[in-house]
């Protein structure tokens, strides 16, 4: 626990010198999030997301409609942010049913077994996690995350989410991962965001052992 | 020990039996000893892969069992919304399908959201650590023992997914007896297994197949059990082999979880007794076989062998009986011959030895032994008969003229003479001697006079006839003794007597016999009486003419024995000359006679007197210094003593008794002549000697008075005797016409009864006063 706490404490002192620093900028600026596990390497598919704390002068549009396909026996995206109040599809691309069901307590639905072509749509009203699963296909495994952050972005390949066009100003900056320890998320940070790129770096706890979702089987499906 | 071939063949062979039986054995239980126990070895590690494989497979399939569960979508639904009683009718389902325990699911914080089985367990901390959750987290599914209240259970635990892990599904089985049946079932031997726990190397027992209290007492006394993967000790009295098998990683934080697994080695074995049993049944058959077969074949030898000792014992006592050969093997056939021709060498040796015993190497003649040996069963049988001695004369001096082999051909021509007569049992005795026995009922003298008569004609000797005379000794049996040695002994005295006899042969005479043995005690009791003093001297006084005076006395011994009484000298002098023992009486009578003399001296009587000396005195060399001696020590004048000797003692051997004289005459003792006239009586050989007298036999003096020849012998005697230089004395002067003719004749002295008788020392002084004082009267 000890460790623990120093390292969020490191990661609140440099979010610290971040804010500082953007607040100097004018028009728009950019921020570049570099998010790593504890041992330094880079994470995919962290969503960083930003909460103005001021009234933005043009509202951030929710994405319409985004969609968790079901492709080749995967989720796709993997993890999927959405607003609250969004309505994500699930489209279905296999030659193949699905059976995609949530038991989380942020969304629980079942779609049960529909074919190719076939979309579903799931609007999801509450923020939190929802885990995603087929009751056919085990190794297929997806996160919505819902939030109430207007500004989201998932981290890359390189564990890197860069945020451009930001109106300068104060921040509620966010990060979560499906693989963080359910009481390892780091506290939420104001950042203040200024003229041009702004660099945040975050590091977070993560479980030893979280779901991922693994390719199928080969021949499997 | 002495002991029966027989047996010692019997006892080789069954220590040999033995010996290779025991060894087989020993090898053969030392074979199945360790073959045994490399099986059981073998057994218990197999069974021991078994049972780790049996727990994995156990484990993999709780696993599936779990992993299915934790991914039913039902199953899901209820642990995911909380559903109690579907979770539990599952949990239930579950059990009862897969016989287990316990089932249990908890939430992701360790809450238990529904559990079916034993709650004892599924309350426990321990069930579900960090450790296990994180195993299962990275695995999918793990598996652990775990222990609780002595209890020892096994738990998988799963995820459940919905899809993301929202807690973990647990499926348990306790490690109970009937677990333990099930391992002891699946494996070939029956081994046992049991499930302990505890602290490193303090096992404590949580189950068994076998007795768990006696199992749990063992474990007490062998807490090395925790601590080795193999182990051996007595267990409820038997060898058990132990081989554990660790369920958890291996004294981690100081605890242990095993399953162990043993086998008695006795019972492995108890499959082999029946080989053992049948082993030492063919080893006690085997020896029975051996000992009967054994003590056939030592029969087949020792049979043989007794009937060789038994031969060997007849031959001892002197049956040559010839031995079959007891047995058809060759061996037997040989020594049989071998000892066949023993008997007979010893045979034959035998009859030489008795040959030489019992004959005369010389003559081949029968011996004395052969003769005793015939004569032995007439004598037992009391049958009469008579010996006869037979001595041939001139043996010894025809040596001179024959050579050893005529007289050998001589005796056995005498013999061969001898056997014509009848006689029996004719042997050789010594060189001149033969003996035979006769029986029969003729005229004794008349078969004696016969073979007598037998040596009339000569004998052939090689080339010459020689004329032998025989004299033989008779006696007859049982009258003159009842054993052999008797009878040749008196047949001996017979020879004795017929040497004598003009018959040439002589019977045993007994009462002769006893006379000669009365000799011989009589000069025993004489010795005995000169040391007695028993013998002392009579004194004749010897009355001189030309004087008147007694000059001289003449000793004569006298014997008074006190058993015999008066012995006469004539009874014993000449049979004391005859057997030496005259030396005695002469050592005796010098002595008294000389010592006599000094006393006489020293009383102022100066009297010659006058000793005998005996033939055999004569030839004594030493008796001069004898005499010297005596005189020298009395302090006597040799002119005192005078020494009478015989015609015939001094004719014997005149040379030598001259030497004797002339030494005694030098000395100056007088020597005188006795008995003159009774032997050659020729003075021509007298005037030789040193004589300085001569004494005439009274046998011519007793009657002189009378008898005219008598007068003219003595006259002339005398006058011859004076003519040589000699004195004259006349001995048994009886009367006065005796004495008045001798004095007419010039006789010097005078001895006889008419002067006086021998009388005792003490009458000889009386007289001699008494005489002194006449002759002073006259």
């Amino acid at each position: 626990m000890r460790m623990t706490l120093r390292k969020i404490l490191g990661v609140m002192v440099t979010l610290g010198t971040l804010s500082s620093f953007l607040a100097s900028a004018a028009v728009a600026g950019n921020l570049i999030v570099s998010v790593s596990n504890k041992k330094g390497e880079s994470l995919e598919n962290a969503v960083v997301m930003l909460t103005p704390q001021f009234t933005l002068s043009t509202p951030v549009v929710a994405a319409d409609s985004p969609e968790m396909r079901q492709e080749g026996a995967l989720f796709s995206p993997f993890v999927l942010p959405v607003k609250v109040g969004t309505k994500v599809s699930f489209p279905n691309f296999d030659e193949f049913r699905h059976h995609v069901y949530s038991f989380s307590k942020t969304k629980r639905f079942e779609l049960r077994l529909y074919g190719k072509d076939e979309t579903n749509f799931i609007t999801f009203e509450k923020p939190g996690i929802v885990a995603l699963g087929c009751n056919i296909h085990d190794n297929m495994l997806s996160y919505i995350y819902v939030t109430e952050a207007p500004i989201m972005k998932k981290t890359d390949a390189n564990g890197t989410a860069t945020l451009t066009d930001l109106e300068p100003g104060q921040y509620k900056m966010e990060i979560w991962h499906p693989g963080v320890k359910r009481k390892g998320m780091p506290t939420p940070k104001i950042i203040t965001i200024a003229d041009g790129n702004r660099s945040e770096s975050g590091q977070l706890d993560l479980r030893r052992v979280w779901g991922i979702q693994t390719q199928p089987a080969e021949g499997q499906y | 020990m002495a002991m029966r071939f027989q047996s010692k063949l019997t006892l080789v062979y069954l220590a040999l039996f033995l010996v290779v039986q025991g060894v087989v054995i020993l090898s053969i239980n030392r074979y199945v000893t360790e073959n045994v126990r490399e099986q059981i070895a073998g057994q218990l590690d197999a069974s021991s892969r078994t049972i780790a494989r049996l727990i994995r497979d156990r484990n993999d399939i709780l696993g599936t069992r779990a992993q299915d569960l934790s991914k039913d979508f039902g199953f899901r639904q209820a642990v995911a919304t909380l559903d109690d009683a579907t979770i539990k009718s599952a949990l239930a389902n579950l059990i009862d399908r897969s016989d287990l325990d316990i089932a249990f699911v908890v939430d992701l914080d360790g809450q238990l959201i529904g559990s079916v089985g034993d709650m004892a367990v599924t309350d426990n901390a321990t069930l579900l650590s960090d450790e296990l959750i994180e195993a299962a987290e990275e695995q999918g599914v793990a598996a652990r023992f775990i222990e609780s209240n002595g209890e020892l259970f096994e738990v998988v635990i799963a995820p459940v997914f919905a899809p993301v892990t929202i807690g973990w599904v647990g499926l348990g089985f306790q490690l109970d007896r009937e677990i333990a049946i099930e391992f002891k079932e699946l494996s070939p031997v029956a081994i046992d297994v049991a499930f302990i726990f505890g602290d490193k190397g303090q096992p404590e027992l949580s189950a068994a197949t076998t007795n768990v209290q006696d199992l749990a007492e063992f474990l007490a006394e062998n807490p090395q059990v925790g601590l080795e993967t193999e182990y051996e000790s007595v267990f409820v009295d038997q060898d058990y082999m132990f081989r554990r098998v660790p369920l958890v990683s291996e004294f981690s934080q100081g605890r242990q979880m095993d399953a162990l697994v043993y086998y008695s080695v006795d019972v492995g074995l108890q499959a082999f007794q029946s080989l053992i049993v049948t082993l030492l049944s063919i080893l006690v058959v085997g020896l029975l076989l051996l000992i009967l077969g054994s003590v056939a074949v030592s029969r087949g030898v020792t049979r043989p062998l007794r009937y060789i000792a038994n031969a060997a014992d007849r031959i001892s006592r002197g049956e040559y009986i010839k031995v079959d050969a007891p047995s058809e093997d060759i061996e037997f056939a040989r020594l049989s011959n071998s000892f066949n021709h023993m008997i007979e060498g010893i045979r034959d040796r035998e009859a030489s030895i008795r040959y030489h015993a019992n004959h005369d190497i010389d003559t081949g003649l029968p011996n004395r032994n052969w003769f005793e040996e015939q004569i032995s069963p007439s004598i037992d049988t009391k049958k009469p008969f008579s010996i006869a001695i037979l001595e041939l004369q001139g043996i010894a001096d025809m040596r001179t003229v024959l050579t050893h082999d005529h007289i050998n051909e001589l005796v056995r021509s005498i013999a061969e003479r001898l056997e014509t007569v009848n006689v029996q049992y004719l042997a050789r005795l010594s060189t001149e001697t033969f003996v035979f026995a006769q029986f029969g009922e003729d005229d004794d003298d008349i078969s004696a006079a016969m073979i007598i008569n037998g040596f009339i004609d000569p004998f052939s000797a090689g080339t010459v006839m020689v004329d032998v005379r025989a004299f033989m000794g008779l006696t007859k049996f049982p009258a003159d003794g009842d054993n052999l040695t008797t009878l040749l002994r008196r047949a001996n005295a017979a020879l004795d007597t017929s040497r004598t006899s003009a018959k040439s042969y002589a019977w045993y005479d007994r009462e002769r016999d006893t006379a000669k043995q009365d000799h011989l005690s009589m000069m025993s009791d004489l010795r005995d009486g000169i040391k007695n003093e028993e013998v002392k001297f009579a004194y004749q006084p010897k009355l001189d003419l030309s004087t008147g005076k007694i000059a001289s006395a003449e000793a004569l011994v006298r014997w008074i024995s006190p058993t015999r009484g008066f012995v006469a000298p004539d009874d014993f002098i000449p049979l004391a000359e005859k057997t030496g023992d005259v030396r005695y009486l002469t050592d005796w009578a010098l002595k008294e006679a000389i010592s006599q003399i000094a006393k006489w001296r020293g009383d102022g009587i100066d009297i010659m007197v006058a000793v005998n000396l005996s033939t055999n005195d004569l030839m004594n060399t030493n008796l001069p210094g004898a005499v010297l001696t005596l005189l020298t020590e009395y302090s006597v004048p040799p002119s005192s003593l005078k020494l009478e000797v015989t015609e015939s003692a001094v004719m014997n051997d005149m040379s030598r008794a001259l030497d004797v004289l002339n030494m005694l005459s030098s000395m100056g003792v007088v020597l005188s002549i006795d008995d003159y006239g009774t032997g050659y009586s020729s003075l021509s050989y007298i005037k030789e000697l040193p004589v300085r007298e001569i004494k005439i036999d009274k046998s011519f003096i007793l009657k002189l008075a009378e008898d005219d020849e008598d007068k003219i012998l003595v006259r002339s005697t005398i006058e011859l005797a004076h003519n040589l230089g000699m004195e004259v004395t006349a001995e048994g002067v009886e009367d006065e016409q005796s004495v008045d003719l001798l004095r007419e004749y010039g006789c010097d002295t005078l001895q006889g009864y008419h002067i006086c008788r021998p009388v005792p020392v003490e009458e000889f002084e009386a007289f001699l006063k008494s005489h002194k004082e006449n002759s002073q009267n006259i």
